[in-house]
């Protein structure tokens, strides 16, 4: 539903921006952005208020407050909800499938054609490709986010 | 309990009005907190006296009157004035702590003296300073988050006082300390008070602690000020019911003065169950006060019937009795009143024995409202 009414409206915007690499990094914007917004309020939301305020009566500046205290004690939060992005929009298929073009290929629409076209080694290994970037992400992030979470 | 010597005073609030919408937290109060004077705002939960003390740090913005920071006014209604929380420089002490959790005990106590760009080396020394004073010095290199609670009610005071403050404001500190704690630590702060000769406003429910702690106490009932004065004013000679049984439980009785009016500061005074008492006329009483109130711990209670001295007595039936530990308290049926007596554990009455409650005429204050 979200893929036809983003093909409808790029195609109709007099910007060229239909079958460019660009209007998937827009599509996947606007298809994720209530995933990331919901993860990350509740991690803002847990945060004390009194140890901002706290701050602000120490005498810091809204700039300084948030380079000190509020994004250290956001980072495991980023972290995490950047990794569920990632996450979602590698395996994303219902909007990236109408806006995907001969230059602009993402790898879950291009299984799904493989399968229907080149046979099964090609998606295979395509799947494993897949598989093995995520695992890797995953790996990665919780290491750095572990060692955040610790001191937290 | 030296009353400071006059000077203008360190925090002037007048007329101080706080809404949200349409709901008014505080209705025009005004006080002030003289130099080194430790003012505690006491009052049950929402009675707006954190909002109070919020609006002196500058995190709530009022709606009316002005708060004027030694000489200088940071908030005012009329001349549409608000200085912003971090240009005030006033020293805080949050209810929850506030301990930054990705700091060491160290970093969160130079925080504020990094704040004002100090150098490197005056940082340590009074970072340092301030951590002996509080006792966590070994602490220092510690995650802030590997504390205890006394412990990090340490931390945050050590960090309301690492940069000398003037004015340093508590809102409700010891809430969350087992009873244990508290008490060493209500001592401390008084010990802290006193050496550093800050001026300070406390914000409590606890009305023990008010009392130990303040050089004078302000209670506040649903927005308004009740009562301003020492905790021996507040305690002997309270205004009205709220504060007489707020501070100090007291039993509340209603009736009428009989007779020609206050003799030696006396009056006679009926029940409105019927038995005469004499009761101390506190002088802003009115002539038709309704309301006398005697203090719990202040009344004896004798077995039996018909004991009679110079005091007042009333005659009842022992109907609870509660094992407090430090006191018993006993609920007795008077000719139609309910009396609390709070005694030491060493005399026991037993539940349904009949006795005489005797209480001075020194103890019977005659309350205004």
């Amino acid at each position: 539903m979200f893929g036809l009414a983003l093909l409808t409206a790029w195609l109709n915007i007099p910007i060229p921006l239909y079958g460019t690499l660009w209007v998937l990094a827009i599509a996947y914007f606007t298809v994720l952005m209530p995933l990331g917004v919901r993860t990350l309020s509740g991690v803002v939301l847990q945060i004390d208020k009194s140890l901002e305020e706290c701050a602000q009566v120490c005498g810091a500046t809204w700039a300084h407050r948030m380079k000190t205290i509020t994004l250290p004690l956001l980072r495991p939060g980023l972290v995490a909800a950047w990794l569920l992005i990632f996450i979602a929009s590698v395996r994303e298929i219902g909007v990236s499938i109408y806006l995907m073009g001969p230059n602009s290929k993402v790898i879950a629409p291009a299984i799904v054609s493989s399968w229907s076209s080149a046979g099964t080694e090609l998606t295979a290994a395509m799947a494993m490709i897949q598989t093995a970037a995520m695992l890797a992400a995953v790996v990665l992030l919780l290491r750095v986010a572990g060692k955040y979470v610790k001191g937290v | 309990m030296s009353t400071p010597a006059p000077a203008p005073p360190m925090i002037a609030v007048s007329d101080l009005v706080i809404s949200y919408g349409g709901y008014v937290a505080v209705k025009g109060i005004s006080f002030e907190v003289r130099r080194g004077e430790h003012i505690t705002l006491l009052g049950p939960s929402g009675c707006g006296k954190t909002t109070t003390l919020r609006s002196i740090a500058g995190l709530e913005r009022p709606t009316g009157g002005s708060i004027i920071l030694d000489g200088t006014p940071v908030f005012s209604a009329e001349h549409r004035i608000n200085v912003p929380a971090e240009r005030r420089g006033v020293s805080m002490v949050f209810q929850s702590y506030a301990i930054w959790p990705h700091m060491t005990v160290f970093e969160n106590v130079a925080y504020r003296l990094r704040v004002r760009g100090i150098p490197q080396k005056e940082i340590e020394t009074k970072t340092h300073q301030a951590l002996q004073l509080v006792q966590l010095h070994d602490a220092a290199d510690r995650p802030a988050s590997k504390l205890s609670g006394g412990q990090q009610q340490r931390v945050a005071l050590g960090r309301a006082i690492a940069f000398s403050p003037a004015v340093v404001l508590f809102d409700e500190p010891l809430s969350n300390l087992d009873a244990k704690l508290r008490a060493s630590m209500r001592l401390e702060l008084k010990e802290l008070q006193q050496r550093l000769g800050v001026s300070s406003v406390y914000v409590t429910h606890d009305q023990e602690e008010a009392l130990a702690i303040s050089h004078r106490v302000i209670v506040m009932n649903d927005g308004r000020i009740e009562q301003i004065g020492t905790p021996d004013e507040i305690y002997n000679q309270p205004v009205s019911g709220f504060v007489a049984d707020f501070v100090g439980s007291a039993n509340l009785l209603s009736g009428t003065i009989v007779g020609s009016g206050a003799q030696n500061g006396f009056v006679m005074f009926q029940l409105a169950t019927g038995p005469r008492l004499t009761a101390r006329y506190a002088g802003a009483a009115s002539g038709t006060a309704t309301t006398i109130a005697v203090r719990t711990a202040l009344i004896d209670i004798r077995r039996g019937l018909g004991h009679r001295d110079d005091r007042n007595a009333l005659e009842g039936r022992v109907r609870r009795r509660l094992f407090h530990g430090d006191f018993i308290e006993y609920l007795i049926d008077c000719q139609g009143n309910r009396v609390i007596v709070r005694r030491p554990p060493t005399e026991i009455v037993t539940e349904g024995e009949a006795v005489t409650v005797l209480f001075s005429a020194e103890h019977t204050i005659l309350l205004d409202r």
